[in-house]
């Protein structure tokens, strides 16, 4: 297959990859064609809130690993071909693992010799700044309509939270990339911004670039079978927008790049976008001769700008335990013997002055009843013949969490029911030590949208040279 | 009548915030994405009900041509990040919504 792309300053064509992703063990082929096909700059996305509050608010990730391998076969490719590279990293994104990442970046570079000239823009904010900003009168409404999230956001909101981050937009991004970089690297980062910073920094216009953003903001996965471990090529011109695979496992298909521009998104005609909005309502899709899929249309409206915020809250701490039930005298009594359980506590000498629900909360999920879809289950009138229990304590302090748990499993153990026959057991228990120790749980309290004047203000870039000279200060 | 499971390709679910779940569903002929479409059985007191939201927690009903696709976007009753929410990426509430019982084409 060749994909003779427009070359520039016609059309402006970008490489794209999603770097926490495990490596496609044929990448070498694909870096091929698209040198081949012809390269302005190579982004991709590393950060998203797809994984719940829990990274970002204890500061950890899964590993770096997958961004060290994906990263840096890329960096070698844009450094020979002498074109930026655009990365956001470190899954939450905040500081913690933006720094986590940014270790790695420093291996590569050693081990590669690889001198990287690289803009570094920190997606986390000082929260005490946040709050003084709030309370002179800076404001930040809930992105959603939800109960779980004030109307706006207030400097308790703030300080309640572990870390805050924001997606900020291209314009930081766009700022560093003209300060004379090779690449710049962020923290939490919209994700369309790190694709459309490059083509918005070039001249090409906002509507078919933040489409084209957004089509290869997940790589391969906008492609038929969808596998975001595969790169994806696209290119920008000033009408619309033109993408291809650049292996032979996928296809573009008008249908699979439609069906991307809604990806993850609540309404697929109009996606909101820090400054204004993609009106894709009259976007069409058509495939092109050299194997690509074509799309114009795409219109953006400008509107005032606010960056996203992200915060999450700690919950307590989670401790956890798995049973499993086989006994039909007990499935058909499981309701209420766990509705006993909550009472007994209530009323024991030692967790009785406790408020359920503010001091704990006890979870009981029974799988293979109602444990995927709870009160909205079609068929919780039938009965199954076996039960795995799934008990989720969290509560203030690990030593109260602990306890709870192993009160509940004594009670799951050994308390008798109606015309109970196995007084040796009711149930099977999975794990020894029976509780399993999870660690702290969060919430997202922060969900909101600032108003901003300028959009690098936060986001100033630091320039640093890898690999960083090692045996100097500290 | 046929469940939209036997007449729709991919029909999947995921967040797209903590807050709501959006589902996308995709037809790989056109006459089975036309006819759930003139049908009018997906629509959003029904979702509702099916849900258990109340009829705003429908955020909207989205019919794509040009993708053989419609997408319904729902208020969580649990937010994913809550203690208590069952499914953290929102990816396996389809199974209502795949239920739904689509009519008959009528004889055009």
């Amino acid at each position: 297959m060749t994909a003779p792309s427009p070359a520039p300053p016609d059309a402006y064509r970008i490489l794209s990859f999603v770097n926490h992703v495990p490596t496609h063990p044929n990448l070498g082929e694909f870096l091929e064609r698209a040198r081949r096909m012809g390269v302005d700059a190579v982004c991709s996305q590393g950060t998203g809130m797809d994984f719940g509050p829990y990274m970002l608010g204890s500061g950890t990730q899964f590993t770096t690993d997958n961004f060290k391998d994906n990263v840096r076969p890329y960096l070698r490719f844009a450094r020979d071909l002498d074109i930026p590279f655009v990365f956001s990293a470190g899954i939450a994104g905040g500081r913690i693992q933006l720094d986590d990442c940014l270790e790695r970046i420093d291996e590569i570079a050693a081990e590669e010799d690889l001198p990287l000239r690289v803009g570094v823009i920190d997606g986390e904010l000082d929260r005490a700044a946040l709050a003084d900003r709030l309370r002179a009168g800076g404001r930040a409404r809930r992105a959603v309509d939800s109960p779980d999230l004030s109307e706006w956001l207030t400097p308790e909101d703030v300080s309640a939270s572990e870390h805050i981050v924001a997606q900020l937009g291209p314009e930081p991004i766009m700022a560093a990339l003209a300060a004379g970089v090779d690449g710049v690297i962020t923290g939490r980062a919209l994700d369309v911004g790190v694709y459309m910073a490059p083509a918005l920094l070039a001249g090409f216009p906002k509507g078919p670039v933040t489409h084209l953003a957004k089509v290869i903001e997940c790589a391969g996965l906008a492609l038929s079978p969808g596998d975001p471990s595969e790169p994806i090529y696209g290119t920008v011109d000033r009408r619309g927008l033109t993408v291809y695979p650049l292996s032979d496992n996928q296809r573009a298909t008008p249908r699979s790049i439609a069906g991307h521009s809604m990806y993850e998104r609540d309404n697929p005609f109009r996606e909101r976008n820090p400054g204004g909005y993609l009106d894709l309502t009259e976007a069409w899709y058509e495939p092109t001769p050299d194997g690509g899929v074509r799309s114009e249309g795409a219109v953006w409206a400008d509107e005032p700008y606010t960056v996203k915020l992200e915060g999450a809250r700690r919950n307590g701490y989670r401790t956890v335990s798995f049973f499993g039930v086989r006994e039909p005298r007990f499935i058909d009594q499981m309701d209420g013997f766990l509705d006993n359980i909550r009472k007994t506590l209530r009323a024991s000498p030692r967790f009785g002055h406790l408020d359920e629900g503010k001091h704990y909360t006890i979870t009981f999920d029974q799988y293979g009843r109602n444990g995927v879809l709870g009160p909205n289950e079609p068929l919780l009138d039938r009965v199954p013949h076996e039960i795995g229990l799934l008990v989720d304590v969290i509560a203030e302090t690990r030593e109260l969490s602990e306890s709870l748990s192993y009160y509940v499993c004594m009670e799951l153990w050994i308390k008798p029911y109606p015309g109970r026959q196995t007084t040796a057991g009711n149930l099977a228990t999975r794990f020894a030590p029976p509780t399993i120790n999870v660690g702290d749980a969060y919430s997202f309290n922060v969900w909101h949208l600032l108003e901003m004047e300028d959009p690098t203000e936060l986001f100033p870039y630091e320039i640093t040279e890898f690999p960083r000279r090692a045996g100097g200060s500290s | 009548m046929t469940a939209l499971r036997d007449l729709a390709g991919t029909l999947r679910s995921k967040n797209s915030d903590p807050f709501h779940t959006t589902f996308d569903v995709f037809f790989d002929r056109e006459a089975d994405y036309l006819r759930v479409k003139q049908s009018g059985a997906v629509n959003a007191p029904d979702i509702a009900r099916l849900y258990g939201l109340p009829e705003e927690g429908v955020r909207g009903v989205y019919f794509l041509d040009a993708a053989l696709a419609f997408k319904v976007t729902l208020a969580k009753d649990i937010a994913s990040s809550d203690p208590a929410c069952k499914d953290v990426f929102g990816a396996h509430q389809h199974l209502q919504l795949s239920n739904i019982e689509i009519p008959e084409t009528p004889d055009l």
